[in-house]
């Protein structure tokens, strides 16, 4: 027997608008991926082949199973248009099949096989087979060997008592969580957890000594718990997240890579990177302040690629110009103003001090073209308090906290974006904001090393 | 953010509009310290309030304490769900008295 698992999830959208960065297979049960319960359903049947049909990008999915080898099955994989119909679907996996019998599952669908009926086996695939539909769609089905359906509709199935949830909204997806954390077997927890009365922990946990967990809890791993939260009863927490002092999660899911911020109190809630879920009323907040939630993966990345792209390239930059600072120091000082700037889309503020712009003096213009006016600008990217490259540090006024707030990433930098464009492209006034909606949309770390180097060649060329 | 003052009886009414957050904060802090040189009871109404940040909850919770330090206080009224969420995890409901609507938080000040 084989299996063909399409990601087809039909009307159950709400994981694509809820939890947008997370392939809908890849949703987690109690920690574990929906697929993987699929797969550990397939390894029961004794069933050694599963195709995989993608109907989006998910390297995440292909980078977690693989070959399957892990499950001790082959696993293969094939996209399909989002709107191909099963009947194409079929038809473009036939030779995949072959003549063994298929069992096929499509939906977000979760099934109940390690509770109560532990040893539930799917009904035979003799005769002519059977079909689960949700709303009139085949959900799960098994066509025996040789008997391929023209139209798996119109097909006369048997419908066999299958113990499947439909996680057909986020309610659903919480309630079935909070299920399968409450059993007493606790058949679904992943291997390489302690499980231990009710508390679950992965590897890599560090919990500070007043923290307290009441069972039941599951914790996945590089979860790390700062001093007198509580955690539990009920509570769900994913892989690569950091809870914050004193804060309460209770009937809650803390999902993969969030940042839940200090003297929070999290109760029957999802928490999504930086969404705040309600499972009840399926509402969303995307929360923008980052002392409440936000995306552990953002900022863990952006700390070794900061050294690396930012402060490095600066230090250097800052020895080369050491001696043309200093000797130009002598011949003219070195006017400066200061500016309130917004340092980051949490709209705090730094002081900033920039060199005058209006000096027209010659040695003003070759500080400017050996962009010596940078020298001191580099010292704040060594403290990580500006980035080398990035946007325009812009003034705090409410219009410019507006322009903040809507950009993709705000990096104030001493080598901003905007010195690459043609003066006569630019304005004074914000016309000039579509540069800094490019570059935070465009940015990439390699890129920002380009623009240093235009910045530095356009000045000496142009003065 | 918009505000717009409406005495009302026992209390001012202060209708917040729009985003409250770390821009728009010290505009009300700064109205709140005017309004509460001859007010003393404030009805806070946010139903067109669509987001809140922590600097705009810490705002409300500054303008709560120096309306207490007065023998004041501030209800709240109409917090729209998005901002709900946002009161519960930071348990920001357990200081303030939210009412439904604006006529019977008026009415708690009699």
């Amino acid at each position: 027997m084989k299996c063909l698992i399409d990601s087809w999830t039909g009307p159950m959208t709400w994981s694509g608008e809820l939890m947008p960065e997370t392939a809908p297979l890849m949703l987690k049960i109690g920690n574990k991926p929906l697929l993987e319960f699929y797969l550990d359903y397939c390894v029961r049947q004794h069933i050694g082949a599963v195709k995989i049909i993608l109907r989006y990008s998910s390297p995440e999915l292909r980078d977690y199973f693989q070959d399957g080898g892990r499950w001790g099955i082959s696993i293969g994989y094939a996209m399909a248009r989002p709107d191909e119909t099963l009947d194409e679907v079929l038809a473009h996996n036939r030779a995949f099949v072959g003549t063994e019998p298929l069992l096929l599952i499509r939906g977000l669908f979760f099934l109940h096989f390690g509770e109560q009926l532990p040893e539930w086996q799917l009904p035979e695939v003799g005769g002519q087979g059977w079909c689960v539909k949700w709303e009139g769609e085949p959900v799960w089905a098994a066509i025996p060997a040789g008997k391929w359906p023209d139209d798996i509709r119109e097909y006369p199935f048997d419908s066999p008592d299958i113990p499947l949830s439909p996680l057909a909204s986020v309610r659903d997806y919480f309630h079935l969580n909070m299920r399968i954390i409450q059993l007493p077997p606790r058949r679904y927890v992943l291997p390489g957890y302690n499980n231990d009365d009710g508390i679950s922990l992965g590897q890599g946990v560090e919990l500070a000594h007043t923290c307290r967990l009441n069972k039941p809890v599951m914790i996945a791993d590089g979860v790390h718990l700062e001093a007198v939260t509580s955690i539990g009863p009920n509570a769900i927490i994913g892989t690569n997240v950091l809870i914050d002092r004193a804060t309460a999660v209770a009937d809650a899911i803390v999902c993969d890579h969030s940042y839940v911020g200090a003297d929070l109190e999290i109760r029957h809630k999802i928490i999504y990177r930086n969404h705040l879920i309600d499972p009840e009323t399926g509402f969303s907040v995307d929360i923008v302040d980052n002392f409440l939630l936000t995306n552990m993966a953002e900022a863990r990345g952006l700390d070794l690629l900061t050294l690396f792209f930012q402060r490095i390239p600066a230090l250097l930059l800052l020895l080369l110009l050491a001696l043309p600072y200093l000797g130009l120091r002598l011949l003219a000082p070195v006017r400066t103003i200061r500016l309130q700037i917004w340092k980051n889309q949490r709209l705090e503020e730094m002081t900033l001090t920039v060199p005058d712009p209006s000096g027209t003096g010659w040695v003003d213009r070759l500080r400017r073209r050996l962009c010596v006016d940078k020298f001191k600008l580099l010292i704040p990217v060594l403290k990580g308090q500006l980035f080398l490259t990035g946007n325009r540090p812009l003034t705090n006024t409410l219009a410019n906290a507006e322009m903040v707030r809507e950009l993709k990433v705000y990096h104030p930098a001493a080598f901003p974006f905007i010195e690459t464009i043609d003066r006569e492209f630019c304005d004074e006034g914000e016309n000039n904001s579509i540069y800094e909606f490019y570059y935070s949309s465009n940015f990439s770390w390699l890129y920002d090393l380009v623009i240093v180097g235009r910045i530095i060649l356009r000045r000496l060329w142009h003065g | 953010m918009k505000t717009t003052v409406i005495p009302s009886g026992h209390a001012v009414i202060i209708a917040v509009a729009g985003r409250l957050d770390a821009a728009s904060a010290p505009q009300l802090k700064k109205e709140f310290g005017e309004l509460l040189h001859d007010n003393r009871s404030f009805i806070f109404d946010l139903k067109d309030m669509d987001f809140i940040d922590s600097t705009g909850l810490g705002c409300i919770v500054a303008c709560l304490k120096s309306a207490v330090e007065a023998d004041g206080n501030i209800k709240l009224v109409n917090l729209q769900e998005k901002p709900r969420m946002v009161f519960e995890i930071t348990r920001a409901y357990k200081i303030f008295e939210i009412f439904d609507n604006v006529d019977t938080a008026a009415e708690s000040y009699n």
